[in-house]
């Protein structure tokens, strides 16, 4: 997309809506997909549902839409209800637009008769012409007269994006937009995607599986799990302080070291590690005795780097992977397993005997979960 | 030919092609996401009376004539359980239950047989001319059996036929010798085996088709040979499309009535089927004895189908979809090519161009002559056919039923697959059944079922009542050729279109039903074939005035006037031919096997 065509696609009428969700909950017989979650998003503002498959995030989309009953809680969208106990207003009728996983290009009509659909009740002159502005803003203005099915999965992809936000929507919907494209051009479309909402400023909801996108999307993430919502935040911040197990899992790697709190609760005992791991923020009480410490791999030190650092444990290296940027290198602590990060040049060999560290400030503790 | 047509397409893809499964009659319902939507919709509603109406009323009917002690419509008539009594403790019928299936699971087990040996010869191997020998299997599709079956009857009866009388003098034998008897069960047999074949091989071929050769390959490398591959790998993969079309052709041939009713099959066994029509027809008529005979007859198909639908359900399991498009590998055949090309001649000759040679051979002649010696080529017998007027009033009710009774049901069948396909209520799966339903009732059953409802009713023998008869004949094929065209249109493209702010309604005018479109047409093509011969439920349900075609070629033959018989099964012909060429060239619309 142009620098020229951004400006255009941005007239000051089109601002996105506020979104409100409310103690949403979606059934399905007795299965129960989305289990009561709430989370506020604020016009124009970018945000991702992200979560492994089946956690929900897809059927709270959709149900967003409309295209999916609630069983419980509410919806808003500026403030007025769309769903809620007894009302359901049709997804036509609330203002918004999705792009869906599959492009959905109907293969019966021209690109620019996709793009015109939602178009009706538009004066004709009037209605070409935006059809005409959008295709410029997605770089396809010269594919108008060709069938969706003639295009390529990123035209495509582009064509469903157009179709979207012709109609001026309040909140655009994204359902897992990239995950049928290949890599190369599901970066270049992450960037086109999130300079297009922020020139158009419409409200974004996004939904993923992949950290990469979320994180480097989002204005917030909302961390889903099984129809719960583990952590909303921004996405340093869950990258940073993840606040449970799963979100330290999830998003990036971590080690996770389970154990007992001690009395001061700046310490965590772990079995098969003499002194307890230090964090430099004491624990919160509502986390319970029973603690896990989590780190990231490349918070872990090795050698000489371990020198002015808290926790320094010794280890034997087991296994070494080149991964080209880096070396993942598995350290074994006693019964325990730590994953580190070195330079691609470190000298380690397998079975060497090394120390590693953590500093206090890279830790921090979250409540244990049994699996 | 209505048992044959209406279940004679189970496998309805759209020409669309890519088509997922070709065999399926399975719930459709159950293969969506089971997700329960709390309130059914409007549409579902209306769907479901519908058909309730359509289908299940009739049926339920036929139970309850069984139960009666007189015609339907007298007021007399009350409850009683004598029929019911005379039928079910009847050694009489109870043995004649047991010659009818047993003629079914004989008919079935050959046409399985011959339907596998085809279907892999012709998609295995390197026989000659194989676009040819595949049309000619599939041709006596577009043959109905009912005029294949009169057309054997002109050339296998015993005294008169044109084989027997043709061959006593050319082979010097005694006068009144009898080489080929086609009114015997073996002759039953032998013509029902020609006109079901091409439906086994058709399931069991595109079975073959959607096949993962490599499956094959991996056997071959495993040091097997082609016999071996063949019986161990191919056959278990595509058995429950050889145990789907078993049971469909055995619940065909429990329930027809065209084929032994055509070659006059009366001495001593008769099947039920034709019990069913002679005691409504024929004086004293006992309807009530016809109808419970009806719901004997109709345990046995139920049964028959449920077995179709379990092999049908596992037919998914083992065929896998959208592989790559490698060839399998071509066993050459060497100097066989020769033989097996000309028993697949054979069978064309058989089933196609023997009956039609007969049939024109019939019409030329201004009397029913069989004997090449006394041939007096005319046209008499056309003149005399098309002086008749109620050839006139045949020909329109045949065109009439061929254009509404497809048009009605493929409407129909588009809502009803629509709430199977897309609806996520409870009721879907209902509707998914009903619809279904009519394959496990022998026509002449229903037919029995519609003259007792509607007998008191200003519909009775009119061309509507036939109409909406047929319309609940064909609802499986109607809604399969929908569902299977809806299904591979991805639900997401509607969704899109309410999300650019389109009503469901108008979602489903300029999305759903373009996308279709191909998916209706040859659904549309296919019911027109079917509508515009059928013969089991018109000859009972049709009246003086509306009879079609079919059923006047049925009452000239029981004049014993083959000429004018002749005259009209070509005129039948000429109708259906008629409809596929204005398919072809004006809604470019092909049938072909790959898409039946």
């Amino acid at each position: 997309m142009t620098e020229s065509g951004t400006t255009t696609a941005a007239p000051a009428d089109r601002i996105g809506a506020s979104l409100k969700v409310d103690g949403l909950r979606i059934a399905y017989g007795a299965v129960e997909a989305v289990k009561g979650i709430s989370f506020s998003i604020e016009p124009g503002e970018f945000l991702t549902l992200l979560g492994p498959s089946g956690c929900g995030k897809s059927t709270t989309l959709r149900c967003i839409a409309g295209l999916e009953p609630a069983s419980g809680g509410t919806i808003s969208i500026d403030g007025a209800v769309v769903a809620g106990p007894g009302k359901h207003v049709q997804p036509e009728k609330r203002g918004i637009n999705m792009v869906f996983q599959s492009y959905a290009v109907w293969p019966h009509m021209t690109v620019a008769k996709n793009v015109g659909y939602g178009l009706k009740g538009v004066p004709g002159a009037e209605a070409r012409q935006r059809v005409e502005e959008v295709l410029d803003l997605v770089g396809l203005g010269r594919f108008a007269s060709r069938y969706g099915t003639e295009l390529s999965g990123g035209q495509q992809q582009r064509v469903a994006l157009a179709r979207a936000i012709v109609t001026r929507p309040k909140v655009l919907l994204f359902d897992e937009p990239l995950s049928n494209l290949d890599a190369g051009l599901r970066e270049q479309m992450r960037f086109e995607i999130l300079a297009l909402q922020r020139a158009t400023g419409i409200t974004a909801v996004y939904v993923t599986h992949d950290q990469t996108e979320a994180m480097s999307m989002s204005d917030r993430v909302v961390l889903l799990n099984d129809g719960s919502i583990e952590q909303a935040d921004e996405p340093r911040e869950i990258y940073r302080r993840p606040r449970t197990e799963f979100a330290a899992n999830f998003v990036g790697r971590a080690n996770i070291l389970p154990g007992v709190l001690t009395a001061a609760r700046d310490g965590l005992t772990v079995a098969g590690i003499a002194a307890p791991v230090r964090a430099a923020e004491a624990a919160d009480r509502s986390i319970g005795d029973a603690a896990s410490a989590v780190f990231r791999s490349e918070s872990v030190r090795v050698g000489e780097a371990t020198a002015s650092v808290e926790n320094v444990w010794p280890a034997t290296v087991e296994r070494v992977s080149f991964l080209g940027r880096n070396l993942d290198v598995l350290y074994r602590v006693g019964d325990l397993e730590v994953r580190g990060e070195l330079p691609p040049g470190s000298d380690v060999a397998v079975g060497q005997s090394v120390r590693i560290g953590v500093r206090a400030a890279d830790v921090h503790y979250v409540p244990h979960e049994s699996r | 030919m209505t048992l044959l047509e209406k279940g004679s397409r189970p496998s309805a893809s759209p020409r669309t092609g890519g088509s997922p499964d070709p065999t399926a009659t399975v719930s459709i319902a159950t293969r969506s996401k089971a997700r329960a939507r709390r309130r059914p919709s409007t549409l579902t509603i209306v769907v479901l009376v519908i058909l309730t109406g359509l289908i299940l009323v009739p049926v339920a009917t036929v139970f309850y004539g069984a139960f009666q002690s007189g015609a339907p419509g007298l007021p007399t008539s009350r409850f009683s359980l004598d029929a019911v009594l005379s039928v079910y403790a009847s050694p009489k019928y109870l043995l004649s239950l047991v010659g009818t299936l047993a003629m079914a699971l004989v008919v079935a087990a050959l046409s399985v047989l011959f339907g596998a040996i085809a279907a892999w010869l012709l998609a295995r191997t390197n026989v000659l001319i194989r676009s040819v020998l595949e049309f000619g299997l599939i041709l006596p599709l577009f043959i109905s059996p009912f005029i294949g079956a009169v057309a054997w009857y002109m050339l296998g009866a015993p005294r008169s036929g044109i084989i027997n009388v043709n061959l006593q003098w050319m082979l010097g034998l005694p006068e009144d010798s009898v080489i080929v008897n086609i009114s015997t069960v073996p002759g039953v047999m032998f013509v029902e085996l020609l006109y079901f074949l091409p439906y086994t091989y058709m399931l069991i071929a595109s079975s073959l088709r959607n096949m993962d050769p490599s499956l094959e390959e991996a056997s071959y490398l495993n040091g097997r040979g082609i016999v071996a591959t063949a019986l161990r790998v191919t056959l278990p993969v595509v058995r429950p499309s050889v145990t789907a079309s078993f049971f469909m052709i055995a619940v065909f041939a429990t329930g027809i009535f065209s084929i032994p009713a055509a070659l006059g099959l009366d001495t001593g066994f008769s099947p039920l089927a034709v019990q069913v029509y002679r005691k409504m027809t024929v004086f004293p008529a006992d309807q009530p004895g016809a109808a419970a005979i009806g719901t004997l007859l109709f345990w046995f198909t139920l049964l028959g189908i449920y077995f179709y639908r379990r092999s049908v359900r596992n037919s998914r399991r083992f065929v896998t979809m959208g592989g790559k498009a490698t060839r399998p590998r071509m066993v050459k055949l060497g100097w066989w090519r020769w033989p097996i090309t000309i028993v697949f001649l054979i069978y064309g000759l058989l089933a196609a161009v023997l009956p039609y040679l007969a049939m024109i051979l019939l019409a030329l002649q201004p009397f029913p002559i069989t004997d090449f010696r006394q041939m007096q080529p005319s046209l008499d017998s056309f003149f005399s056919v098309f002086k008749d007027p109620a050839v006139t009033g045949a020909l329109f009710n045949t065109l009439w039923i061929g254009l509404a009774a497809p048009t009605i049901a493929v409407v129909l069948g588009l809502a009803a697959a629509y709430v199977a396909v897309r609806e996520k209520s409870r009721l879907s799966g209902v509707v998914d059944y009903i619809s279904n339903f009519p394959m496990a009732v022998p026509g002449i059953v229903f037919a029995t079922g519609i003259v007792w409802l509607y007998v008191r009713t200003p519909l009775y023998l009119t061309l509507a009542l036939l109409i909406i008869t047929l319309v609940a004949t064909y609802m499986p094929q109607a809604t399969r050729f929908a569902a299977t065209g809806l299904m591979q249109i991805d639900g997401s493209l509607e969704e899109a279109a309410r999300m650019s702010g389109a009503s469901r309604l108008r979602a489903l005018l300029t999305i759903t039903t373009p996308l279709v479109r191909p998916a209706l047409m040859s659904s549309w093509i296919l019911l027109f074939i079917f509508s515009s011969r059928e013969v089991n439920e018109a000859i009972l349900v049709a009246g003086p005035h509306s009879q079609p075609l079919s059923v006047l070629a049925w009452n000239y033959m029981s004049d014993g006037t083959l000429n004018l018989t002749a005259v009209v099964g070509i005129l039948m012909s000429l109708v259906m031919l008629a409809g596929l060429i204005v398919a072809r060239l004006v809604f470019r619309v092909r049938l072909s096997s790959a898409q039946m």
